[in-house]
């Protein structure tokens, strides 16, 4: 169970920072893995992800900062002898060696004896499910095989933390979703930290016990899946993450958890908000996922305080995509709402609405959100 | 800087020192040695008294004949650049149809054997093939007792311009097939294509589409066979029989019977600075180190 | 490689190839075959015989030379090569300040004329060995001289740069993300080396290697001017005895120095054709690194 900073296991990255010549790939970044989490690095390529896990590995110097490992300070540590193993992109399995081998590796080079050896190798390769491959050579095994082979190589020298640098990238779409059981079941058995770099938000949320959102080498957020999924503190985070519908606006009226805001539209929106200044004048983006968008035929104005929120446009299309269908819904102003709405009703979910109607669009109290950038 | 970065220059160090050195100190002290050789004085039976003096650049540029042996240094150095010129004007000419050939073959076996036959003799000893040339052309040798049994007369190829310049293209063909082929290997066949679509004639392809795409191979071909016949030894040794002398030969009276090791390093000097110029004239500061 | 070119076209380029391929040959072949050829002189075909390879056997001079010239190539190679792949490796995997001089160092044994290389490392030898022999108060007949020794050391000199520039292909093939497995697994930086990275360059360094033996083996120039009395390799044996004799011995110890190339270059090719084969068999098995990331399904509008 996650423990506090200085357990066994746990990763502090203090105000850690690397550059390369003039570029900035990591900067300032502050970040606790509590001990025992599954953590995800989150970000589009080139926002620093990679490289801050190669500075956890050691295999890439930071310019400023720490890196604390386990409670102790590991920045200068060279990467061969710190408690850490790394699931490569490429996975790196050493061609010349045979799969046991390969996963023998580490506990070799420690000079582990040979029968202790034997029976780790046979115990990971158990749990990666690959026994019957010992003698195989990589090439060849398989894509999946190959990423497993990798995975048990790390694991069996039974590191503190493990890093994943989007190892799951080159599989194709079924192997991904079954990998991502496995690792999940994986790391709940062993209770090990998971530190996992991936570009792929579905991943990132599904998988992991907190996200972290990285662009332009900083962090933007930190949270549970759920934190940054519904209450994403910016533009970034709330594009990044599933998809949402961004309002302009400017704010009227400021309240503790909410506020008043008046869209370019012209219709007034309540939208929730955290702490922070905030000021009646400025300009902010409100966002609302689509799956809490309601389309509802017929026109009425102002506010529908029991259903939150509304706002009047023509609804523009209906697309039927298998488990969903989207709507889309022009306002006034030409701004475009899409609304997502599950199949799961004998009824059509959007009714017997038709496009180039005019249609009421409302959402529960809370689902939109205030975003200052 | 952290303990890291400290361990692996130091390990950089230890891995670069000692070759490095060894190279250094073979091929860069020598070289400076020379140019301070060239203003001192000979002394009698080689080497040199430390006694700085123009003589051997004098000797270098009065062009002084010496009777018997040979003629004037310059007649020497501007015989060995127009051989060398010649040789790599012919060596283009016979590789570019071989490499062309080869590259036509479809079947990779064929295109790999073909080349293994070009590499052989590139990487025998030049000696046993200058060697080989010699005794095929010698006057009792069995191209003469071919030609006679064909009742023609024997005659004296060695010893002659021609025995040598053949011998310079023997030498140095292979060191322009190579290049050649790994330029024509690399043409996009779909240009010369567009150029046929284009109304030009395969000739006018071949001269303005074809030739242009392969420049980097006919350079570095051009510069490794030039820079190796105009400092050849053994051809002109072997085939010239001391008729038909080159900047080597030179080089190997003065350091060797003559020892006036000054005007050796003089004449050393001032044939790689031509050689060196002459490169830099054709190719500017372009890298082709991935022919080699 | 273009569109279809005429048949006299095609059969000019075959004929213009062969023509090549006979001029590259002849002499070679006219030089073994009349190693068989039982006649002191002429160029006419008399009977079979091996007795000039026989005599080879009793000529002192051709054995003591074929001794000088394995002991400097075997010996010249193996310097070689640790050296040679230590810079291949520091050049290749690090950046430095310098990186681009040593690269042209590097590169000087390459290019420079091998007349003018004889001649400098002749001034350079005799200078150093003067001064040794005054620094040592040897007199005339136990002076240090240039021989075999000087020859083993220059042979080194060239075979550095061939074998470093031989090496730094292979690794230029190798994945990095190996190294750093390796170095992520708890290995340190000489392990590594050992377990990781000199099996996968293996293929290099031993191509390397022959070719540093071959070049060692037929080099005359450099030899020629730093060798000296019982420093005698095979090549400046055979130049010898051109000078002075006329005998198919000759034709016979060059025919063998031929075959001992011809078998080194062909070893260094299988070598690598079987290493190019390995290499192509595990990169179609395996993902590349940096792979361009899939589609997100998932998350399509």
């Amino acid at each position: 169970m996650p423990g506090g900073d200085g357990a066994r296991g746990s990763v502090e990255l203090r105000r850690l920072t690397k550059r390369f010549g003039d570029t900035v790939a990591v900067e300032d970044v502050d970040l606790l893995v509590r001990s025992g989490e599954f953590l995800s690095i989150l970000g589009p390529s080139g926002c620093g992800k990679t490289t801050t896990l190669r500075m956890i590995s050691g295999l890439e110097d930071p310019t400023e900062g720490e890196i604390w490992i386990s409670g102790e300070d590991a920045t200068a540590v060279p990467p061969h002898k710190r408690n850490v193993n790394t699931v490569f992109q490429s996975y790196a399995l050493f061609p010349h060696l045979t799969v046991a081998e390969n996963v023998a590796y580490g506990l070799r080079v420690k000079k582990h004896d040979r029968s202790a050896i034997r029976e780790r190798v046979s115990r990971a390769l158990d749990m990666v499910q690959l026994p019957q491959l010992a003698d195989r050579r990589p090439s060849q095994l398989s894509g999946g095989q190959q990423q497993r082979v990798a995975l048990a190589r790390a694991l069996v020298n039974e590191p503190d933390v493990l890093l994943l640098d989007e190892p799951l990238s080159a599989l194709d779409l079924k192997l991904r979703q079954a990998m991502r059981i496995e690792l999940k079941f994986l790391h709940e058995r062993l209770g090990m930290t998971f530190v996992f770099v991936t570009h792929d938000q579905a991943e990132a949320i599904t998988m992991s016990d907190r996200v972290a959102v990285m662009h332009g080498g900083r962090i933007l957020q930190v949270g549970t899946p759920e934190d940054v999924y519904e209450r994403p503190v910016s533009r970034f985070v709330a594009n990044f993450i599933g998809q949402t519908n961004l309002l302009q606006g400017r704010v009227e009226e400021v309240r503790e958890t909410d506020a008043d805001v008046r869209l370019a539209s012209g219709a007034l929106i309540r939208a929730s908000r955290d702490e922070g200044g905030l000021s009646p004048g400025s300009d902010v983006i409100v966002a609302v996922r689509p799956e809490r968008v309601r389309v509802r035929a017929g026109e009425t104005g102002g506010w529908g305080a029991d259903d939150g929120t509304e706002l009047t446009g023509t609804l523009t299309g209906l697309i039927y995509l298998g488990d969903t269908t989207r709507g889309t819904i022009k306002l006034p102003d030409g701004t475009e709402i899409v609304a997502l709405r599950p199949n799961d009703e004998e009824v059509h979910p959007f009714g017997d609405l038709r496009t180039g109607t005019n249609v009421r669009v409302v959402w529960p109290p809370g689902a939109a959100r205030l975003l200052t950038e | 800087m952290s303990v890291v970065q400290r361990e692996t220059r130091r390990r950089v160090r230890i891995l670069l020192l000692p070759g490095t050195a060894w190279i250094s100190l073979l091929y860069v002290v020598p070289a400076l040695l020379i140019l301070a050789y060239s203003f001192l004085t000979p002394r009698i039976g080689g080497g040199v008294e430390w006694d700085p003096s123009l003589d051997a650049y004098r000797e270098l540029l009065a062009g002084n004949a010496r009777a018997s042996y040979y003629n004037g240094y310059v007649t020497v150095l501007v015989r060995s650049v127009v051989l060398a010129a010649a040789t790599t004007a012919i060596c283009l000419g016979l590789a570019l149809p071989l490499a062309m050939f080869i590259s036509r073959r479809r079947s990779a076996i064929a295109k790999n054997a073909l080349l293994v036959a070009v590499m052989i003799p590139f990487w025998t000893s030049l000696l046993v093939r200058t060697y080989a040339m010699r005794y095929l052309l010698a006057n009792t040798g069995p191209l003469n007792e071919f030609l006679e049994n064909l009742g023609y007369e024997r005659q004296a190829f060695l010893n002659t311009r021609f025995a040598v310049l053949l011998g310079l293209v023997y030498t140095a063909l292979p060191f322009m097939v190579l290049p050649l082929y790994a330029s024509v290997e690399r043409v996009d066949g779909r240009l010369l294509e567009a150029g046929r679509d284009l109304g030009a004639s395969a000739r006018k392809v071949f001269l303005t589409v074809f030739i242009p795409l392969i420049r980097a191979g006919i350079t570095v071909g051009c510069v490794m066979v030039f820079v190796i016949s105009v400092s050849q030894f053994l051809v002109p040794t072997l085939l010239g029989g001391g008729k038909v002398n080159m900047v080597a030969n030179l080089l190997e009276q003065e350091f060797g019977e003559a020892f006036n090791w000054p005007l050796g390093a003089a004449i050393a000097l001032f044939f790689s600075a031509l050689t060196l110029f002459s490169l830099w004239l054709v190719v500017g500061r372009r890298e082709q180190e991935e022919f080699l | 490689m273009s569109a279809a070119p005429s048949l006299r076209a095609r059969l000019s380029l075959g004929g213009a190839s062969a023509f090549v391929f006979a001029f590259l040959y002849l002499p070679v072949a006219v030089l073994v075959i009349f190693s068989f050829n039982d006649a002191r002189t002429g160029g006419s075909w008399v009977g079979f015989t091996t007795r000039w390879y026989l005599a080879l056997a009793e000529n002192e001079g051709v054995r003591s030379a074929t001794w000088n010239s394995l002991y400097v190539a075997v010996i010249s190679t193996l310097v070689a090569v640790v050296l040679g792949t230590m810079l291949s490796l520091a050049v290749d995997r690090h950046l430095f300040r310098g990186r681009g001089v040593v690269q042209q160092v590097l590169y000087l044994p390459v290019i420079t004329p091998e007349i003018v290389t004889g001649v400098s490392l002749l001034a350079f030898f005799s200078l150093v060995l003067q001064g040794l022999n005054e620094l040592l108060g040897l007199d005339v007949s136990e002076a240090l001289r240039l021989g075999r020794p000087t020859v083993v050391i220059a042979h080194i000199g060239f075979n550095v740069a061939f074998v470093a520039l031989v090496v730094r292909a292979s690794l230029r093939n190798l994945d990095p993300a190996m190294e750093e497995a390796s170095r992520d697994l708890g290995a340190s930086a000489w392990v590594t080396f050992w377990r990781v990275t000199l099996p996968s360059i293996m293929p290099g360094v031993l191509g390397g290697a022959l070719l540093a033996f071959t070049l060692s083996l037929d080099d005359f120039v450099i030899t020629f001017f730093v060798t000296g009395p019982g420093g005698a390799t095979l090549p400046i044996e055979i130049y010898g005895q051109l000078r002075r004799t006329i005998s198919p011995e000759i034709n016979a110890i060059s025919s063998l120095l031929l075959a001992a190339s011809t078998v080194a270059l062909l070893s260094a090719l299988g070598v690598q054709a079987a290493a190019g084969r390995r290499r192509r068999a595990r990169l179609r098995a395996q993902p590349q690194a940096g792979a361009l990331p899939l589609q997100r399904e998932e998350t399509a509008m």
